[in-house]
């Protein structure tokens, strides 16, 4: 026997002719005995009516036959420039193609080596969605059109074309920014697929996405189960903060700011209110759980990433504030300490950078806390910043970084 | 299948079949952009180019690929004007707000909803006006957008889900 939830998920595809007779007659079997899933199925062949009358094409002759009688005189008068055009082209697409081979040559790869999808499909033909503005290590990323990954190590705002598949290592996140001005980080082991700048699919790991002011991002991802997986999606209205993650059974949403709109999660054939500041977490049996607290740890993943670039972004020294701030004075402070530590040595990096950059006097408590919670974590790569802190006119702030600096040559 | 892909129909050697593109065009179109009459200017816009373009295609094999991304330089040309032209960006959002809210003195029904499909998000409001425009199937439509059939069939039930939650608030529901 069919259950409601499955029944409904296939009314759709009944009505319009799409399913095999034995999953048709179930569904009709089932409609016959469930009074609720008829009035569902009654009211969508209503809709169906009503589409039907509203989307009619009308006048599509007479729009064709306008467009052909113009294009006659194209085919009508044709003209001896394209055989004379098409000369250059040959000439500047051989001059292309020397370049192109001469460049690979001199970067010692040969130009058979180099992924088909790239080159067989001129950047010109796919439209650049996003790019990748920053990464804490190589991202491999996967070109529309071709099977095999490229490993990009050099972030110089390298484009992205739509389709793209987007992959980050366990220790690596990056964040990229979308044509339309929105951003999207992606934190360790994630992958997702820029289907368009304003449809992200969400394949594993977790994301977060700021919309732009004139649009929304759609995440999409899906629960797998055993049997077929359950789509989702979470709609993320202009201007607001989401963050989506996915795991094996269970998926999640966070509406990260106080001042996002209220928004919907779309979980098979289901709609969830995800209001602002609040986390929707899901699983498979759709059970859900909402927690309501606007909570800046659930960010704290993304610090490594905000602590590169020159200089420093603004955003790093807010978030730190926030984190910071509480520490050492409320019982916030295990959360916060616990969270950043969690990061391990990549975490020295954002508190050292926010407390070597940061110059107002009174942020000098929340440096010096950074610097302490930074001392046990720091590594090799958090050296460029102790060297700056170590001579900081601050004594508290020096000795600190003198001492750290001293720890890991001692560990080499 | 076949005729979707454009690989059997909708092309001959010389000439473009506008009567075969037209309505998934129109489809493409329209789910970009909001007013019907800079849909009509895109579609006749992406046909002008089409058929100026037609002769220099070597292969007839990915005419609607070919035509979607034409069709999809149309809409952006489109779209980056009329951000000049406005002073006071208006988002889609917006514009869908606006117009369910004047609602009680809109008896037009196919007005009324084709507001709420303009409110639909892009990827679900295209597959909605391909099905209805063109009746094509899901594998057909699947094959155009170069997306699974099951996404097809998840799109279209989250389309239909939406409009008519709309419809049950807003008192459309027949």
């Amino acid at each position: 026997m069919m259950s409601c939830e499955q029944s409904r998920s296939l009314l759709g595809p009944l009505m319009d002719q799409e399913l095999a007779d034995a999953q048709s007659d179930a569904v009709r079997d089932h409609l016959t005995q469930c009074d609720e899933c008829r009035r569902d199925w009654e009211s969508l062949n209503a809709l169906d009516t009503q589409l039907k009358s509203a989307l009619r094409l009308d006048g599509v002759e007479q729009a064709v036959a306008a467009i052909e009688s113009s294009a006659d005189h194209f085919v009508a008068c044709p003209t001896a420039q394209p055989r004379k055009r098409s000369i250059w082209v040959v000439v500047a697409l051989a001059t292309a193609v020397c370049l192109l081979v001469t460049s690979l040559v001199a970067r010692n790869r040969v130009p058979w080596a180099v992924d088909q999808g790239v080159v067989g499909q001129s950047a010109a033909d796919i439209p650049i969605i996003a790019t990748l503005v920053r990464a804490t290590g190589a991202v491999q990323v996967q070109h529309p059109g071709s099977a095999a990954w490229e490993s990009i190590d050099h972030f110089d705002a390298t484009p992205l074309a739509k389709g793209s598949r987007l992959r980050t290592q366990p220790t690596v996140l990056c964040e990229l920014q979308t044509s339309d001005k929105g951003k999207i980080r992606l934190n360790e082991a994630g992958e997702v697929v820029l289907h368009d700048t304003t449809e992200i699919e969400l394949v594993k790991g977790q994301i977060w996405c700021l919309a732009p002011e004139d649009r929304e991002i759609e995440i999409d991802f899906a629960l797998r189960q055993k049997t077929t997986p359950i789509i989702a999606s979470m709609a993320c209205p202009s201007s607001s903060e989401f963050q989506c993650s996915v795991g094996d059974n269970v998926a999640s949403c966070d509406s990260n700011s106080l001042r996002n709109p209220p928004a919907q999660m779309t979980v098979g054939t289901k709609g969830y209110a995800v209001q602002p500041g609040e986390t929707v977490t899901i699983d498979v049996e759709q059970n859900v759980e909402r927690n309501g607290v606007c909570d800046s740890t659930t960010k704290v993943w993304q610090l490594p990433l905000l602590a590169i670039g020159d200089p420093v972004d603004r955003e790093l020294t807010d978030a730190m504030s926030e984190l910071l701030a509480p520490i050492g004075k409320t019982k916030a402070r295990h959360l916060n300490e616990t969270q950043i530590r969690r990061l391990g040595p990549a975490g020295a990096l954002p508190l050292l950078a926010y407390a070597a950059t940061e110059t107002s006097p009174d942020q000098l408590a929340l440096r010096r806390t950074a610097v302490a919670l930074a001392r046990d974590l720091a590594d090799q790569r958090s050296k460029q910043w102790l060297a700056k802190l170590a001579v900081d006119p601050d004594p508290f702030l020096s000795a600190q970084a003198v001492k750290t600096l001293e720890r890991i040559a001692a560990e080499r | 299948m076949a005729s979707t892909s454009g690989k059997t129909s909708g092309t001959s050697p010389n000439r473009l079949d506008v009567q075969h593109w037209y309505r998934r065009i129109y489809a493409f179109c329209q789910a970009r952009l909001m007013s019907d009459s800079d849909c009509e200017d895109a579609v006749q816009e992406t046909f002008a180019r089409a058929i100026k373009h037609f002769p220099e295609l070597r292969t007839h094999d990915a005419v609607g690929g070919w035509l979607r991304r034409i069709a999809h330089n149309v809409c952006v040309d489109m779209i980056r004007r009329q951000q000049i032209r406005r002073t006071d960006p208006v988002d889609v959002q917006t514009i869908a707000n606006d117009a369910t809210s004047d609602l009680p003195a809109d008896r037009d029904q196919r007005e009324h909803l084709m507001r709420l499909i303009r409110a639909l998000p892009q990827s679900q409001r295209e597959i909605i006006l391909l099905y209805y425009y063109e009746s094509m199937t899901y594998d057909q439509i699947a094959a155009w957008l170069g997306i699974a059939r099951s996404t097809v069939c998840d799109r279209l039930h989250r389309a239909r889900q939406s409009l008519r939650a709309e419809l049950t608030t807003t008192g459309g529901a027949s």
